[in-house]
């Protein structure tokens, strides 16, 4: 008899903690409401190679230097074509939800190396009505090089604009090797603005030339 | 026809040889000139399912082109956008380059001047217009695929403020930096187009325009 009453009040908890729990989670439910993403360009210098002496040029090289040095005086200078885009700008009443100061970074730097941007190299601001309460995901779009160069190379200083920067930076989240997922970065009330800084490491494998991801935001609420 | 002037030439050297052959022998310089060759088709709205779609994760929606925009003809027309609004225009440029040059050949592309509605209102091409590479057929590509910026150019644009219906010319002192190198004398390239509208962007009753201008130089 005791144990079957113990039984029942443990159901009873149990039932009475799925309800208050289920409607407390109906209560935080939040909706993506706005995405925003920041362009983050590197340049990449090449790491820096030993000299390894002079080198002749191969012969095929150089029987195409000389064939280009017979080339024609009347050779054709250019040909120019061109497209027109167009679009009609309407109105967002939600354009100022979500913004940054700048649609895109570029970054400058050498195979090889770790550096970070100048400080708040972007901020991002959130502008809801003062009573909501909302949370900002962050992470990035997608790797620089599959495998060789990923995403989370790129570490982020967030911090309130009107504050001081974090002790570390965090790496990004890559939404589209991270289980399709965003990192929850921030939670806050109506308007409030993020500095950002980078940090970036180049594995000194990755060849010269320009890469791309994107930094995206996405609020919640 | 600088081919036949060194053939006759050569002809007439043959036969005045011939008539002196106990004059001796000796060498003869032959020199020929090569006509430059350089074809460039630019195509818009190349593939069927081309126009734009919103930048979103996951699951794309098909693509709604603007009134301005036909298949491999027209404009690139995102058709109407929202300030703050992100977009991929699929299919949005194919490139078809000829050349007879062994050392191939750069391509160059940029904006002739920023966006604008024909009127007072404007707004930069750089940081709004960017370019990804496609498929020929088949495009993967989302509003949130890394990509590529235009800038403004720094050249002569003739005329010097672009109109609607005509595309304008640029004059280069010194090129900008190349959008494509090829090493091949052929090549094709296939390139989609992302938007990101300021939100500051002026709202206008008229189409907001830019003409984007590419260069194919023999290197």
């Amino acid at each position: 008899m005791t144990r079957l009453r113990v039984t029942l009040i443990a159901l009873l908890a149990v039932a009475i903690g799925l309800a208050v729990g289920g409607r407390s989670n109906a209560g935080f439910v939040q909706q993506q409401r706005d995405q925003i993403a920041i362009s983050i360009l590197v340049n990449v210098t090449p790491a820096p190679v030993a000299d390894r002496g002079g080198v002749p040029f191969p012969i095929d090289w150089r029987i195409a230097m000389r064939a280009r040095g017979s080339a024609p005086a009347d050779m054709v200078a250019q040909a120019q074509s061109a497209i027109r885009v167009q679009a009609m700008v309407s109105p967002n009443p939600n354009a100022t939800m979500l913004y940054s100061n700048v649609p895109n970074v570029v970054i400058n730097q050498t195979a090889g190396t770790t550096a970070s941007t100048a400080a708040c190299v972007y901020t991002i601001t959130v502008d809801t009505p003062a009573a909501t309460s909302w949370t900002l995901k962050d992470g990035l779009s997608s790797d620089f090089i599959t495998s060789t160069w990923p995403g989370k190379d790129v570490g982020n200083n967030t911090y309130v604009q009107a504050g001081t920067p974090q002790p570390t930076a965090t790496p990004f989240v890559v939404y589209s090797t991270d289980g399709s997922t965003w990192n929850p970065k921030e939670k806050s009330n109506g308007k409030q603005t993020y500095c950002v800084t980078l940090t970036i490491t180049i594995p000194s494998s990755v060849p010269g030339g320009a890469y791309t991801t994107n930094a995206v935001y996405t609020l919640y609420y | 026809m600088r081919a036949w002037i060194g053939f006759g030439a050569l002809a007439l050297a043959a036969m005045l040889l011939g008539t002196r052959a106990d004059a001796g022998t000796g060498p003869v310089k032959v020199q020929w000139y090569v006509t430059g060759i350089l074809k460039f088709t630019l195509t818009p709205n190349y593939n069927t399912g081309y126009g734009p779609v919103p930048a979103t994760f996951g699951t794309q929606p098909t693509p709604a082109p603007g009134a301005g925009a036909c298949f491999q003809g027209c404009a690139d027309d995102f058709g109407t956008v929202i300030q703050n609004g992100q977009y991929l225009y699929k299919y949005a440029a194919h490139l078809h380059v000829i050349t007879n040059d062994v050392n191939g050949f750069q391509v160059y592309g940029e904006g002739s001047a920023d966006f604008s509605d024909g009127g007072s209102n404007s707004f930069p091409v750089n940081g709004s217009l960017y370019y990804l590479s496609s498929g020929a057929t088949s495009d993967s590509n989302t509003g949130f695929t890394p990509s590529l910026e235009f800038f403004k150019t720094s050249g002569t644009v003739n005329p010097s403020t672009p109109v609607f219906g005509s595309a304008p010319t640029i004059t280069y002192g010194a090129y900008p930096a190349p959008m494509f190198t090829s090493v091949a004398a052929t090549n094709d390239y296939y390139q989609d187009y992302q938007l990101k509208v300021p939100a500051t962007a002026p709202v206008s009753t008229s189409e907001y325009f830019v003409w984007v201008v590419y260069t194919v130089v023999p290197q």
